[in-house]
């Protein structure tokens, strides 16, 4: 587990060093600053769970792209640089290396996400929302932005350049996301697994207005464990390929 | 193919891939057959069964390079050639589950936990299949790396087929995990204005009936409000053996959509014989949640219209009593929450003045007399008609105030209380509304009595406080005829300002005041009957469905401000209902029958956020340019800052 936290440390301070962390965190959270005035509080007066609510909602797709930089260059990147077999040479599991790099992306991602909160501090301060809203909005963000990395992680051990894991973690999550649309045109019982499997529809919704559901909680982790689990077997799969 | 060639070849390092895709492509022609094309006609059963053949027939070229090879080879293949067995049980599986082959489903009794036969199977076969394919696109991606003469290398084939059956058995783990957690999913709502909860007068409203109601939810069945619903309703479950909670598909049912009368999906019907009440929440979460919120306070109204009987509450007018609205020669503090309290609680309003009768009788279908702050006395004839009134059972609210204090000393004997005008202030409990020295009139306590009227004050003291703003003092007549209760007091930290100057002199001494009084007393007996003063037929004393009671019930508040708009929904401290609210509700619950006026609920509604860019220029650019401006001069001296370090 030692080498697990020194290669999440080590990811995590290479990012907060990195031109790309801070120039990504600018980005979102000016973004984010953006879409909270035009979309959130604009178009007229809005209760105050309304402007939460919309916050979320545009957090959550903001999260969804930062995670594809973040994630673009973990595996790939290492490859590029040719650092990556002397990763793998090294008495560390594969495991450790994948979720090693995890949760330094994730941690950064969580630091990324948390920044945001003084414009929530807006809506406290003018209408009536709950600390609890708050929290389940911000976990759901969370555990978003986590199957998002995970997501990328895989792209991004599939791929030998990181401008192919981009548009690989891209294409997934966007074929992930649309899924709901799919579930529209098939018939029972696929309608239903296609709509569950929606990463944004139906599983941040709930989140988004508050709520705290098992189910979408347990789903999050799912795919998270999943693909972790996949970017695993795609590092192993060097001693069958 | 290598089939046809020397049996120490390795057919299917060469020929593998294309087995595969044979393999594949006839699984996606019995996907097509049985999920595009579907139905009972023979275009699923050829599309199926060619696909299901093509399968087939790579699985048994699979098995040929099994018998034709040796060596290491031979034990890759016959890998290769089981794998894709199972793959094919598990699509006859998948038939033998079908009801194109079975006729009907297998029902195979169901169990304890509800799965049966049918189940186990429709689980069964996606993971078979699963853990068989995957594995064998592995060995073949494995296959394929190891052309070009080395030779097949048995154990990094095993190795990918271990890979691809555990990445299949996680996959299936992950995917029976969801589906479990998704059939029987918890969730906790934390935001502000949640759904309603049952509150304990709806419960109480719920336990007392005594006829068949029903509560029919018109929801499409998969739709997020109705779970909403549902989990509202749920609360009430085993409550009373009366009432019956369904929920409906309008889809499916347009008999009960038309019966009762329900226009559009979404609405919840309270049914009792062919009384019906109805609520629309519709369909939509986002719109429905703030309807969500106050579906508590819906569902007592609904209730009372249907199980209640309507008596009518008479707000006396005519001596400058507070109204509703705010007039120009008229600054107090309108009340038109009270009034509006009233009419949700399944009592019709109407105004009683000398016009309208009151000189000579109160009517007799008088459930409640209230009588507001009024600056005038009554007149002749008036105390006469109310106190008849009051002695044949009726119920009174009368409130006072320092600032108006008319003559009332007819009634107030009657009563057997006096009415002290100097208002009361204290140098502890009260409540900074305006900052200013007057503050100390704006009294708080707590000091409730374990009476009726004020039952849930008193059962949560703790909690609980109410606010009196200019208050005056009650006491008890020495010649008292009647049981006068005082329910709330002042704390001892109060005294009588009677020269006004918001400052306690010596002769103010403090004391604990009395600032609302409940009166009981019993009914007047009378043997004739009366005539009605309203032209209708004389009405018997003893009539059992009359409006008056039989006990006479009074209050008496010294203040007449607690109940107006401004103060009723006051909150003060940690309570989780306003004090204010609380005391009307408990006292209209003595006044009138209990159970026949809505309780306690969540009345607060959220609020719209009116911010624009030009209203907070300076937020909107700190928060658009200037954070991340920040957050960028911060990488800067981060990253040069070390090199600065170094040199």
């Amino acid at each position: 587990m030692t080498a697990l936290w020194l290669i999440a440390r080590r990811e995590l301070m290479a990012i907060l060093r990195s031109p790309l962390g801070f120039v990504v965190a600018a980005l979102v959270l000016a973004a984010d600053g953006l879409l909270f005035h035009t979309r959130a509080l604009g178009g007229g007066e809005k209760y105050s769970t309304e402007v939460l609510t919309q916050f979320f909602f545009d957090l959550s797709g903001l999260t969804m792209i930062a995670s594809i930089p973040l994630s673009m260059r973990l595996l790939a990147g290492e490859r590029q640089r040719g650092t990556l077999t002397l990763l793998l040479t090294s008495p560390i599991k594969d495991y450790q290396i994948i979720l090693g790099k995890f949760f330094g992306a994730l941690a950064f991602l969580c630091l990324l996400t948390l920044l945001t909160l003084y414009l929530p501090a807006l809506i406290v301060i003018h209408g009536k929302i709950s600390i609890g809203h708050l929290c389940a909005g911000y976990l759901g963000t969370m555990l978003l932005g986590a199957a998002c990395l995970a997501i990328g992680i895989f792209s991004s051990a599939l791929s030998k350049s990181q401008i192919i894991a981009a548009f690989l973690t891209a294409f997934a999550l966007m074929a992930m996301v649309l899924f709901w649309l799919v579930a529209k045109v098939t018939e029972a019982p696929l309608d239903d697994v296609f709509m569950y499997l929606a990463l944004h529809n139906i599983h941040f919704e709930t989140f988004r207005t508050g709520k705290i559901h098992l189910r979408d909680v347990v789903y999050y982790l799912s795919v998270c464990g999943f693909f972790l689990f996949a970017a695993t077997r795609v590092l192993e799969s060097r001693r069958w390929r | 193919m290598a089939l046809t060639g020397q049996r120490r070849i390795l057919p299917s390092t060469s020929g593998g891939p294309y087995l595969l895709i044979a393999y594949l492509a006839g699984t996606a022609t019995v996907f097509v057959g049985e999920r595009v094309i579907g139905g009972e006609g023979a275009g699923r059963w050829a599309v199926s069964a060619s696909g299901g053949v093509l399968s087939a027939i790579a699985c048994a070229l699979w098995g040929i390079a099994w018998w034709r090879s040796d060596g290491e080879a031979r034990r890759t293949e016959r890998l290769a050639a089981l794998l894709s067995g199972a793959g094919l049980a598990a699509l006859g599986l998948y038939f033998l589950n079908a009801e194109l082959v079975a006729g009907t489903p297998l029902k195979g009794g169901q169990s304890a936990t509800g799965m049966g036969l049918e189940q186990v199977l429709a689980a069964l076969w996606p993971v078979l299949w699963l853990c068989a394919v995957v594995p064998l696109v592995f060995v073949q991606w494995s296959m394929g790396s190891m052309s070009g003469g080395r030779g097949i290398e048995g154990p990094r084939v095993r190795a990918s087929a271990v890979s691809g059956a555990m990445t299949a058995a996680f996959f299936c783990t992950l995917f029976l995990l969801n589906a479990a957690v998704n059939r029987r999913d918890r969730h906790v709502d934390l935001s502000y204005f949640r759904t309603a909860a049952p509150s304990e007068t709806t419960r109480e409203l719920v336990m007392g009936m005594d006829a068949d109601t029903e509560v029919l939810m018109f929801f499409p069945p998969k739709s997020e409000v109705l779970s909403e619903v549902r989990a509202y309703f749920s609360g009430m479950d085993g409550l009373s053996t009366h009432l019956s909670i369904r929920a409906i598909d309008s889809a499916a049912a347009p008999q009960l959509v038309r019966q009762h009368r329900v226009r559009k999906e979404g609405t919840v019907v309270i049914a009792r014989g062919e009384a019906r009440q109805r609520i629309p929440v519709g369909t939509e979460l986002s719109i429905a949640r703030r309807k969500l919120s106050r579906l508590d306070t819906k569902f007592q109204e609904a209730v009372l219209k249907l199980t209640a009987k309507r008596g009518t509450t008479y707000f006396i007018v005519g001596h400058g009593e507070r109204s509703a609205r705010r007039s120009s020669d008229d600054t107090r503090y309108p009340l038109k929450a009270l009034k509006e309290y009233a009419e949700r609680s399944n009592l019709t309003v109407k105004e009683l003045g000398a016009t309208d009768g009151l000189t000579s009788a109160v009517p007799d279908d008088a459930a409640l007399l209230v009588w507001t702050d009024p600056r005038l006395p009554l007149f002749p004839g008036e105390t006469e008609a109310v106190i008849d009134y009051l002695e044949r059972g009726g119920r009174m609210l009368l409130t006072l105030d320092p600032d108006s204090n008319p003559e009332l000393e007819k009634l107030m004997a009657f009563l057997g209380v006096s009415f002290d005008p100097v208002k009361l202030a204290s140098e502890r409990a009260y409540l900074p509304l305006t900052r200013t020295p007057a503050d100390k009139y704006n009294l708080i306590t707590n000091g409730f009595s374990t009476h009726p009227a004020v039952q849930s004050l008193g059962a949560d003291r703790k909690h609980s406080l109410v606010l009196f703003p200019r208050v005056g003092a009650l006491d008890r007549r020495p010649d008292a005829k009647h049981k006068v209760s005082f329910t709330v007091r002042s704390t001892s930290q109060t005294w009588s300002d009677k020269d006004g100057d918001f400052t306690r002199d010596e002769d103010e001494s403090l004391a604990v005041h009395n600032l609302v009084a409940a009166i009981t007393g019993r009914v007047k007996p009378v043997a004739a009957t009366k005539p009605s003063a309203h032209g209708q037929a004389p009405v018997a004393d003893e009539s059992p469905d009359r409006s008056v009671s039989d006990e006479m019930r009074v209050i008496v508040v010294a203040d007449t401000d607690l109940f107006s708009d401004k103060f009723l929904g006051v909150r003060i401290g940690m309570g989780g209902q306003p004090g204010n609210l609380k005391l009307l509700v408990d006292g209209m619950k003595w006044l009138v029958k209990e159970g026949s006026v809505s309780g306690v609920t969540q009345g607060e509604q959220d609020i719209k956020i009116a911010h624009t860019r030009d209203e907070d220029a300076l937020w909107f650019y700190a928060t658009v340019f200037g954070f991340p401006l920040l957050i960028i001069l911060l990488g800067f001296a981060t990253r040069f800052g070390r090199g600065w370090v170094r040199e």
